[in-house]
């Protein structure tokens, strides 16, 4: 027997919350904050939304043409809920949505003595099972949701690009978010005057401001250093622009993936051949819109050892067409990136978009960033971003989605 | 990335050669030169230019001379006929410390056309934004040259003397009224501002051509149409890139049919005669190359692509023997080089490698450790999210009732939402929480993921803490659910640990605990405070945990 519950029969003899919001609103709009006078607000609120009987713009809510409606018609689930009370019966939909609420339950003073409703240990034990009668359940009832814990879709998604590189062979690298310029600019040959170290591309800590290079490390620093200011041991010219220790102890927020690969070259116990990658955290200074990320994740690795060529970056980045943006249709186009050269930008074909993305950035370290480093084998290298990919993957528009705080759509995502 | 508008049919006349009019087919060809189609729209073109450090490229010009190359137009070095100007012009030795040097040129013959005009405007601005650093290290000037006597000075002025009309004004100034009022003198000002001395180009009249880098005159400094013969500089604080804009200028013009003469530059009592289009030498090694590309070039294949590129080639055989044109100050190292000849053997070309590691994969310890936290939080029925390492001091103490700490604070935020790394994660959650009061309850939700907290010892004066953080929310929540998860994880994970009382701001008082593993802090857990809960407008009560995984991971961390 199902019966109203006390919240149920209150809205029997009051309304329902939500109608008693509409009509509040029926002249002027409302601030979201100023819910004074209205009864069960937070509830109101969510089913009139859910009912599409409002919108909310810039932080008032108004009534939207199925709300103007609903002023003037009865309300359904009023009915339901008179229809319980009478014969704790009523249309499956409506049904559903009384259970969701917690309006409707179990009545069970209403059972009969005779009749079982909750199986027991001691009906099974005593035996008694075999004598009583069980009540009679309606398979078509309705049961309230079940939301299970499992993983953010996105993150889920980098779960599984992780398990395909780890297959392949790569060892994951991982390193501090606040970084000093020293790997995330200078290991990367990037000039100390260059335009990409200023405040428009990088995010720099206030107080303190600078970091120390590590004992462990100043070797690096010193061939760094020749290697910008005249080419040092690497065949290069160098940039003869004047670089100082102050700069590269300058801390930033990382700003590129490839900072983790600069520390990985400076270990003293890396492999070669090794085969690297991270799935990095880094920053720039956006304005967070549905392009835009300030806070964003790239798929960076190298690969190192002798017999590296640039045939084999092609055959890494279509291995990635395959296994991360899951296509086959992969061309490549001559790119420019500070770090590598040759450079080559992978593009993908997306059959919905009916174009060539460009999606896959890679190429082979340039010497004046081996060879500071003490590294003699050729590195091949690339930096994928990892958010965009997933998005064009998925049909995902905004790229806040990514981040999502909503919890509906959260436990909607299918497991993947 | 620089984007250059251009029309096509100019494209076409300075190529020699008509071009696709669709944008993947210009891409194919636009693809030696690292360019690409931004936009097409009937005879409009806009060209997006890849490569950061080809000066060379920000012009019309610049890009045909490039593409004549795999058109098949023309191949090897660029020659560009330089004739004798006569003039001189006498670099003052008061520059140095301001501005010291100077590369000039004189144009003759110029057809001064629209598309010219626009060319030359365009690959001044971005040539001197860029490259120039916003005239920083270099910027150029071009001049009517009939208008001007040599020889010139470039030489020094005082602020309040050599008044001059600056361009697109009717008034003479001072150059310190220029700085004041002038559209350009507020823009670049700064550049000089601090100086004693400014620097000037006077002619044999004592007219002030121009104050570099600000200001050209509005006499001399002014070229249209009735123009046929030109004065180029170029001015700036380092030689080579100072003559590099003049070559590449000059270069530009020669490509539109002018004559370039060459000026003699006095520098005390050294003369240095600029422009300067002998190439530069370099050695490409053949094995090196096939090496590096993965191919098995011959001498004789691997010229032909080095001529295509543009390079002259001296010396054929397993070491090329290369001419590097002027213009390309890109050219740091071989590798540079050698990419060139992949470019011109054609991208699509190439037969991928597929990859047949022989490397063994891992997981980071970290990640394994945190992927073991996650399974368990998820087993726990417990929603995973994901949010932003970046937020501000106020929703992480100010909301959470707790006295500021320190935290890593960004001195360029670009919103003061997002001006500091998170130092605990708890915010977050609450934070989520606060945008989802619509939704269902119970809301049971985590993340494992990374704060920032500063640190005095560490070389980045901070440490990357893993954290786990769980929030629940239901009628219900209390303390003892809170324990039971916390224990749930730490027995999960096989840790030992130790429960003890705790006083924590954001929690109410006695119901919030400590969680030490061999004997140390790693979190805590309790009922937040309803005061907490307030200031989020959350209305039913939430329980939260933080655990330091980095400590539960090593016994030492």
């Amino acid at each position: 027997m199902i019966r109203l519950t006390e919240e149920g029969k209150r809205y029997l003899e009051q309304g329902l919350p939500e109608k008693a919001l509409i009509d509040s609103i029926k002249d002027k709009p409302r601030a979201m904050q100023d819910m004074s006078g209205l009864p069960d607000s937070a509830i109101a609120m969510q089913w009139a939304k859910k009912n599409g009987w409002i919108a909310v713009k810039g932080g008032s809510m108004e009534l939207t043409a199925a709300g103007m409606e609903a002023l003037h018609e009865r309300y359904p689930l009023q009915d339901a809920l008179a229809e319980v009370e009478q014969g704790g019966e009523t249309g499956a939909e409506f049904m559903n949505i009384l259970w969701s609420r917690k309006l409707v339950a179990e009545a069970k003073e209403a059972i009969k003595i005779d009749e079982v409703v909750q199986l027991t240990p001691e009906l099974i034990k005593s035996g008694a099972w075999k004598t009583v009668p069980f009540r009679k359940y309606d398979p078509k009832a309705p049961a309230p949701p079940w939301y299970p814990g499992k993983k953010q879709a996105y993150l889920a998604f980098l779960d599984e690009v992780k398990t395909e590189l780890i297959a392949l062979g790569f060892e994951e690298m991982s390193g501090p978010l606040v970084e000093l310029g020293f790997y995330d600019l200078d290991a990367l040959f990037v000039p100390q005057d260059h335009p990409a170290r200023g405040v428009h591309d990088n995010y720099y800590i206030k107080e303190p401001s600078h970091g120390s290079i590590p004992v462990a490390h100043r070797k690096f620093l010193e061939e760094i250093k020749k290697t910008h200011e005249n080419g040092g041991k690497s065949g290069s010219r160098g940039w003869h622009v004047p670089f100082t220790e102050r700069e590269a102890a300058r801390l930033v927020l990382r700003s590129q993936g490839t900072a983790l690969s600069a520390r990985w070259l400076m270990k003293q116990d890396i492999n070669i051949p090794g085969a690297y990658f991270a799935i990095a955290r880094c920053y720039r200074p956006e304005k967070l819109d549905a392009t835009h990320l300030t806070e964003f994740n790239q798929l960076e690795g190298i690969v190192l050892g002798e017999g590296g060529n640039f045939r084999r970056v092609l055959g890494l980045l279509s291995e990635f067409a395959r296994k991360i943006a899951g296509t086959d249709k992969v061309k490549f186009r001559p790119a420019y990136f500070p770090f590598t050269e040759p450079s080559v930008q992978g593009m993908v074909w997306h059959p919905k978009l009916r174009k060539w993305i460009e999606m896959l950035p890679a190429g082979m370290f340039r010497p004046e960033l081996t060879t500071p480093l003490g590294i003699k084998v050729p590195v091949m290298a690339w930096g994928i971003g990892i958010d965009r990919l997933f998005m064009i993957r998925e049909g995902i528009t905004d790229i806040r989605q990514l981040f999502s705080q909503d919890l509906g759509w959260l436990r909607s995502t299918k497991v993947t | 990335m620089a984007i250059i508008e251009t029309s096509i049919t100019d494209l076409e006349n300075l190529v020699g050669r008509k071009l696709p009019r669709d944008a993947e087919k210009l891409n194919d060809i636009l693809q030696y030169a690292k360019c690409e189609v931004e936009r097409l729209e009937n005879d409009n073109l806009a060209v997006s230019v890849e490569d950061a450090n080809r000066p060379d490229l920000l012009s019309a010009e610049g890009i045909a001379r490039e593409l004549r190359g795999p058109l098949g137009v023309s191949s090897g070095l660029a020659n560009f006929k330089v004739g004798k100007s006569g003039v001189t012009v006498t670099v003052d030795k008061k520059l140095e410390g301001i501005r010291a040097y100077a590369a000039c040129a004189v144009v003759k013959g110029v057809k001064v056309t629209e598309p010219l005009l626009v060319q030359l405007i365009q690959l001044q601005e971005k040539m001197n934004g860029t490259y120039g650093r916003n005239r920083k290290v270099v910027g150029t000037g071009i001049y009517n040259f009939d208008k001007i006597k040599a020889p010139i000075r470039y030489t020094v002025t005082d602020p309040e003397e050599h008044r001059f009309v600056p361009l697109d004004m009717e008034e003479a100034l001072t150059p310190k009224q220029v700085l004041q009022q002038h559209p350009k003198g507020q823009e670049f000002g700064h550049l000089i501002a601090d100086k004693r001395w400014w620097p000037v180009f006077i002619d044999a009249n004592d007219k002030v051509l121009s104050m570099p880098p600000i200001i050209n005159s509005n006499y001399s400094g002014r070229v249209d149409s009735s123009a046929t013969n030109l004065f180029i500089e170029a001015t700036g604080t380092a030689w080579a890139p100072t003559l590099a804009a003049l070559n590449i200028t000059a270069a530009a013009l020669a490509e539109r049919g002018g004559k370039v003469q060459s000026v003699v530059m006095m520098y005390g009592g050294k003369k240095i005669v600029t422009p300067d289009f002998r190439p530069g030498a370099a050695f490409v090694k053949l094995d090196e190359t096939n090496e590096r590309l993965g191919l098995a070039l011959k001498p004789a294949e691997a010229a032909k692509l080095l001529k295509r590129a543009r390079y002259g080639v001296k010396k054929i055989g397993p070491t090329m023997k290369v001419d590097v044109p002027a213009y390309r100050v890109d050219v740091m190292h071989p590798v540079d080089i050698i990419e060139d000849i992949a470019i011109q053997y054609g991208y699509q070309k190439f037969e991928p490698i597929a990859p047949a590691l022989p490397t063994v994969g891992a997981m980071s310890v970290r990640e394994k450790f945190s992927d073991k936290v996650r399974e368990v939080a998820i087993g726990l029925g417990l929603q995973e999210v994901l949010n932003f390492t970046l937020t501000n001091r106020r929703e992480m103490f100010g909301k959470m009732s707790m006295p500021e700490q320190r935290v890593m604070v960004v001195a360029n935020p670009v919103s003061s939402e997002f001006d500091a790394l998170r130092g605990w994660t708890v915010p977050s959650l609450l934070g989520f929480l606060a945008q989802n009061r619509m939704q269902d309850y119970p809301q049971m939700i985590f993340e494992v993921g990374d704060c920032v907290v500063p640190d005095a010892l560490a070389a980045e004066r901070s440490l990357t803490r893993r954290k786990l953080a769980i929030a629940g929310s239901h009628v219900n929540a209390n303390l003892t659910e809170a324990r039971s998860m916390v224990e749930s994880v730490l027995k999960n994970l096989g840790q030992r640990y130790e429960i003890v009382g705790y006083n924590h701001p954001s929690f109410i008082p006695t119901r919030c605990a400590e969680v030490r593993v061999r004997g140390r802090h790693i979190g805590f857990y309790g009922e937040v405070h309803p005061a907490v809960l307030e200031a989020w407008k959350l209305e039913l009560p939430v329980i939260a945990i933080e655990l330091d995984l980095d400590a539960l991971m090593s016994p030492s961390a």
